[in-house]
């Protein structure tokens, strides 16, 4: 949902400071789970033996490069995002893991990309319409298709809005949507999803990228699943850190909010408490 | 989405009329789609070996049964449905393609059903959530539990709220998913979603079943996929279709629903239409 960015990155636009240590803490525990749900780093039946150089767009504290700079260690992985703290961080834990394959850099995706044509063999961006306008993806793309080597992948990954049968839950999370909307940031007209995913294949087809292909993935977390009591601490922590955007963008009232906050608690603690995400990959070759 | 129903089961309760050619020549043409979409007949890594006696629970015309009669020639596969003419035209097709595997029954599914314990190796149930009513998902499970060979595994399969970015799709959809919660087939509170692919792990897990797995699918059909043709087909059926149910659950008008089918029709031919569907599966397996 609108609430799981995993980056901080992009003119103020993020709806979460993107300088903020709980944002961090929240973003280094939800990075490791959506690898697991996605079933791995990269996409399935990928070649890597054709893979040296690969680049992460908006990459927070830097799991996912992490992640695939320890699993494979004759690749060099370069993380850009837009926050200090968070590149910092990531620099750090690159240091004490002696992961020297892993390089950092503060750079801002919504502007021409500081890498040469043909760069790398694999270009990675997960939940980065947090920050992204609808406007800004056709020349987002074209920017990484031009440092894509021939032959080489890049992988879109986003998620929709959560769907749950609890009141106040659904309900916030169609406000975040709502809120995304109005910010000229999801597709929804209605705004009660953010509507991102069906366009990730066209986006990668516009921008001149073949072969395509797309994979779903689900988060469960509700009452009874593994993933239950860490959703529950990652919606505890996005949906207070959302709350001045919702009020921001004139969707809801402090109070309105703060309520609707208070009821979300008790609802996911409940032993009938369903939700789940949905989130979509789609990726695509730079022709030869 | 909701469009998505296989079937058509159970006092009536099933949103379109189950003895429908139109719905059943619908369902023909959605059935193998559903299928590629779930990458296969059966759960991945499923050790078809065990597998004798399938069961089908609300067939349709029969398309996932016949196909795996068809690739598993050494299996007995039962479907059943409550309708006449569905599990009359499954039981023809049979006939004319000697599959004297398959055999259609016509029974529902809300009943106790008509087997003895310990009948079947693998059963299967997709997008039944269309007929029914979100309290009889326990009863439904303890009968296949009953029916189920101890390490067999039952398999259900659900779909969630069409996402786009047509405005009148996002509302026909809005329409459909607040009268299946009026009608008590939905678990969505807020009306915008079905909810119901969230619960399917816990419905498992209180029936007793162990070792319990899940599975998001993705239907793209948006403008330039391989899917759209096929999808706006179906669309255009199944929002004709469902119209009277709509205007029956006193959500809209007839004006107000023929007046978005139109719109709908008009969105879905746009060059840049967008919508995915969603759908998980969720199995579990009988203790031993």
């Amino acid at each position: 949902m609108a609430e799981e960015q995993e980056t901080s990155q992009g003119d103020g636009t993020y709806f979460i400071d993107a300088e903020n240590a709980a944002e961090m803490a929240r973003l280094i525990n939800q990075d490791r789970i959506l690898t697991r749900c996605m079933g791995g780093l990269f996409p399935p039946q990928l070649d890597l033996s054709n893979v040296h150089d690969i680049l992460d767009i908006a990459c927070g504290p830097g799991g996912w490069v992490m992640d695939v700079a320890k699993a494979y260690p004759d690749t060099r992985v370069t993380g850009i995002d837009i926050s200090q703290i968070m590149t910092e961080f990531a620099r750090y834990q690159a240091r004490e893991q002696e992961l020297l394959n892993a390089h950092f850099v503060v750079m801002d995706a919504f502007k021409p990309l500081d890498f040469p044509d043909n760069s790398f063999d694999f270009v990675n961006a997960r939940f980065i319409s947090g920050f992204m306008s609808r406007t800004a993806w056709p020349p987002f793309l074209l920017e990484c298709l031009r440092i894509t080597r021939p032959g080489g992948l890049t992988r879109l990954t986003e998620f929709e809005s959560p769907i749950c049968n609890t009141f106040a839950v659904a309900r916030l999370c169609e406000m975040f949507a709502r809120a995304m909307y109005k910010a000229g940031q999801s597709f929804a007209p209605t705004g009660g999803q953010v509507a991102i995913t069906p366009l990730l294949e066209r986006f990668l087809r516009d921008a001149g990228y073949e072969h395509i292909q797309q994979m779903a993935h689900a988060l469960n977390a509700s009452a009874g699943t593994p993933e239950h009591l860490a959703q529950y601490q990652n919606l505890m922590v996005s949906m207070k850190l959302g709350q001045p955007y919702l009020i921001k963008m004139s969707i809801a009232s402090q109070q309105e909010a703060e309520s609707l906050y208070q009821q979300a608690l008790e609802e996911m603690m409940a032993p009938d408490y369903g939700i789940i995400w949905y989130f979509l990959s789609a990726w695509g070759e730079k022709p030869r | 989405m909701a469009e998505e129903q296989e079937t058509s089961q159970g006092d009536g309760t099933y949103f379109i009329e189950a003895e429908n050619a139109a719905e059943m020549a619908r369902l023909i043409n959605q059935d193998r789609i559903l299928t590629r979409c779930m990458g296969g007949l059966f759960p991945p890594q499923l050790d078809l070996s065990n597998v004798h006696d399938v069961l089908d629970i609300a067939c349709g015309p029969g398309g996932w049964a016949l196909d795996v009669a068809r690739s598993h020639p050494d299996k007995r596969v039962t479907a059943i449905d409550i309708s006449q003419i569905m599990t009359e035209f499954a039981r023809y097709q049979a006939r004319e393609q000697e599959l004297y595997n398959a055999h259609f029954v016509a029974m529902d599914a809300l009943k106790p059903l008509d087997f003895s314990d310990n009948s079947f190796d693998f059963v299967n149930a997709r997008f039944i959530s269309g007929f029914m009513p979100k309290t009889k998902w326990p009863t439904l499970l303890q009968e296949c539990l009953r029916i189920l060979r101890p390490g067999g595994v039952i398999r259900l399969t659900e779909f969630e709220s069409t996402i786009s970015n047509s405005l009148a799709v996002e509302r026909l959809c809005e329409l459909l998913t607040r009268a299946l919660y009026k009608t008590g087939r939905s678990f969505s509170p807020t009306g915008w979603q079905v909810a119901m692919t969230p619960l399917l792990e816990k419905f498992l897990r209180d029936a007793r079943y162990q070792h319990i797995q899940w599975m998001a699918h993705v239907l793209n059909s948006s403008a330039g996929t391989e899917e759209h043709l096929s999808q706006y087909q179906n669309g255009m059926a199944f929002f004709k279709l469902m119209q009277p149910f709509l205007v029956r659950s006193g959500e809209t008008t007839p004006e107000e629903a023929e007046s978005l089918y139109q719109q709908t029709l008009e969105d879905m031919m746009e060059p840049d239409y967008c919508a995915v569907l969603y759908f998980l599966s969720a199995w579990g397996e009988k203790p031993r």
